[in-house]
């Protein structure tokens, strides 16, 4: 046992010294400035219009969606969408709570709300995708695979380091998200009200599961969900880097399904088989939010089950295929 | 290499740490969204919402403008999406006398009068209009007319039974939202913008176009000045001779030319 951590520890600073996560870093402490600049920018906007009052806005944002309901020229599917938003933003207006307002905490959740499908999966594929292909352009698996360790502890090891930083990553996107969002709009809005559980039942939204979560609550729990995400995606390109030798070749394939699977969600699926492959199933965290499912028939379990096969299917791949494979190069 | 230990300690123990609020977050998330409890709030709490408790705003030495009602109130057919009531706000700013402030339209395209007694009830709703001290009120045209559609299928003209069987249960609900706003607000001033007749340049329709909706206007008047800071502005003299070049595309709303001549007529009633 021992002597596996020491193996663990041994990726671990072989992750850090190629410096991908540093990259991640990097790119965190880039890009969070920037939306928070813009989101900034935004605000300052609607207070010219609206005087500092988000009753006047979330009203005129209820009547707006209204009148959109009656045009003919929106899709259904973006119909159902709308009432769900007003009978949500009816909800906040009817408890006084304001569903948008600024802070540091409250920007940090719309910040991974959004990244949570494409941006933090790709964070974590920096660290995924040439894991294993790595070694074998490098020519330093023979080293690896030389030494008396069994071959599925060599692979272990790997596993292991990577699920270690998907953590790291999830955490510190967090962090340095609030960090930085605090200089712009203030590090309060823990305990503001997050109003989660609006089941739907088609375009109608069942009240009575609706719960006032803290936002600090809600933060935790979004973080879950985009954790479980996050190791599924790990998983999944790890198998790819096994599978690919060029960390290239690993690299776009993880992000073609990705990306595929943000377009696959935004079109109205009436291809309901769709709801199995894994890339449309990411969304998780829309399910906190009580956004519609983009495929009829999707619930957070159902998406839960068919990510974890996924991720399991991908893990015996892995394994199989690399205790089996001949080393030839 | 020791500063590599201490690399390997930090981010090993930074990880765990990390991995076990994940999961945690995700075990609790996952049992919330997957078995939801149900919450004892009265789900018809609405009428005790804290935004119906409030008390209206003071009189302040500034116009608060808002409007509420049919498609008119929105604007549909301005191509610059105004409507009389921005174009209202911008006359009266340019007036320069006191500070304007436009706070919400709440038109809802088609809104009859039950719609907008139903829309009175909501908290918001009844939190901008407390706020307001001008409310712009433009409805009934829907309750004669279903939105026009009567012109463009072709048919269903509106036909004189059916518009005299409409009226007398539209100006009722009519006068019950006059006394709602009053009950909202009973400071504000509510001017109501009359009916006019888009059916003026189709022969077939005209006649029964102008008796329904000088009937309409007649009893709305009736009842507007019967109730203490209300006004009826009227429209239908602006649309008669030439409706063709203040009626939009649909041949039912008014075009930017025909709200602004509206507006123009709101802010001389406001003087």
């Amino acid at each position: 046992m021992k002597r596996f951590w020491a193996m663990v520890q041994n990726e671990v600073v072989k992750i850090i010294k190629k410096k991908r996560f540093y990259i991640v870093l990097l790119i965190l402490a880039v890009l969070v400035p920037i939306f928070s600049y813009a989101q900034m920018k935004q605000s300052l906007e609607r207070r010219d219009s609206y005087g500092s009052d988000w009753r006047l806005e979330v009203q005129q944002a209820i009547i707006d969606n209204q009148n959109s309901l009656s045009s003919d020229r929106v899709p259904q599917e973006w119909k159902v969408y709308r009432q769900i938003y007003i009978q949500q933003m009816q909800y906040y207006l009817d408890h006084d709570v304001n569903p948008n307002e600024p802070g540091g905490v409250t920007f940090t959740r719309e910040f991974i709300n959004n990244s949570a499908t494409l941006f933090i999966p790709l964070m974590i594929l920096t660290i995924a995708s040439d894991l294993v292909s790595s070694e074998r352009t490098t020519g330093t698996i023979k080293m690896l695979l030389t030494r008396p360790v069994r071959r599925w502890k060599v692979l272990l090891s790997k596993l292991m380091a990577l699920l270690m930083f998907v953590s790291l990553i999830v955490a510190s996107a967090y962090l340095i998200c609030y960090l930085i969002a605090g200089v712009f709009f203030g590090y309060s809005g823990w305990n503001i009200p997050i109003f989660t559980g609006f089941v739907l039942n088609g375009s109608d939204v069942d009240l009575t599961y609706v719960q006032a979560t803290p936002q600090w609550q809600y933060l935790l729990m979004q973080a879950g969900l985009v954790w479980f995400v996050g190791v599924v995606v790990a998983l999944l390109a790890f198998m790819v880097s096994v599978l690919v030798r060029s960390t290239a070749a690993s690299i776009v394939v993880m992000m073609a399904a990705l990306i595929s699977g943000s377009i696959l969600t935004n079109m109205a699926s009436a291809w309901t088989s769709a709801k199995y492959l894994f890339m449309v199933n990411l969304g998780l965290t829309e399910y906190l939010a009580g956004n519609p499912a983009p495929i009829k028939g999707m619930t957070l379990g159902f998406s839960l089950g068919t990510l974890a096969v996924w991720a399991a299917v991908s893990v015996i791949i892995s394994f199989a295929v690399f205790t089996k494979r001949d080393v030839l190069t | 290499m020791n500063s590599w230990k201490w690399i390997w300690r930090l981010s090993a123990w930074l990880s765990a740490a990390a991995t076990l609020l994940l999961i945690v977050g995700f075990a609790y998330g996952a049992k919330q969204l997957m078995f939801p409890r149900p919450n004892l709030m009265d789900s018809q709490a609405s009428a005790e919402a804290p935004l119906t408790q409030r008390d209206p705003q003071a009189e302040g030495d500034s116009y608060r403008i808002a409007a509420i009602g049919d498609s008119l109130a929105k604007g549909t057919g301005d191509t610059t999406g105004q409507g009389f009531a921005r174009r209202t706000a911008a006359l009266l700013e340019a007036e320069d006398k006191q500070p304007v402030q436009f706070l919400n339209n709440l038109g809802i395209n088609g809104m009859t009068t039950q719609e907008l007694l139903d829309e009175l009830q909501e908290p918001g709703v009844q939190y901008v209009l407390k706020k307001a001290n001008v409310i712009l009120l433009s409805i009934g045209a829907n309750d004669l007319f279903q939105g026009g559609a009567a012109l463009q299928t072709g048919s269903g003209t509106p036909n004189p039974a059916a518009l005299e069987q409409a009226l007398p249960g539209a100006q009722q609900r009519l006068a019950q939202a006059l006394d709602k706003l009053r009950e909202i607000n009973p400071n504000a001033k509510v001017v109501y913008v009359g009916l006019y007749n888009p059916f003026g340049d189709v022969e077939a329709l005209r006649e029964e176009g102008n008796r329904g909706i000088t009937l309409w206007n007649a009893e709305a008047a009736a009842r507007i000045i019967e109730r203490e800071n209300m006004m009826l502005t009227p429209t239908f003299d602006l649309f008669q001779r030439d409706p063709g070049a203040y009626l939009s595309f649909d041949h039912f709303h008014p075009n930017s030319d025909g709200y602004e001549r509206i507006a123009q007529r709101i802010v001389q009633g406001m003087k």
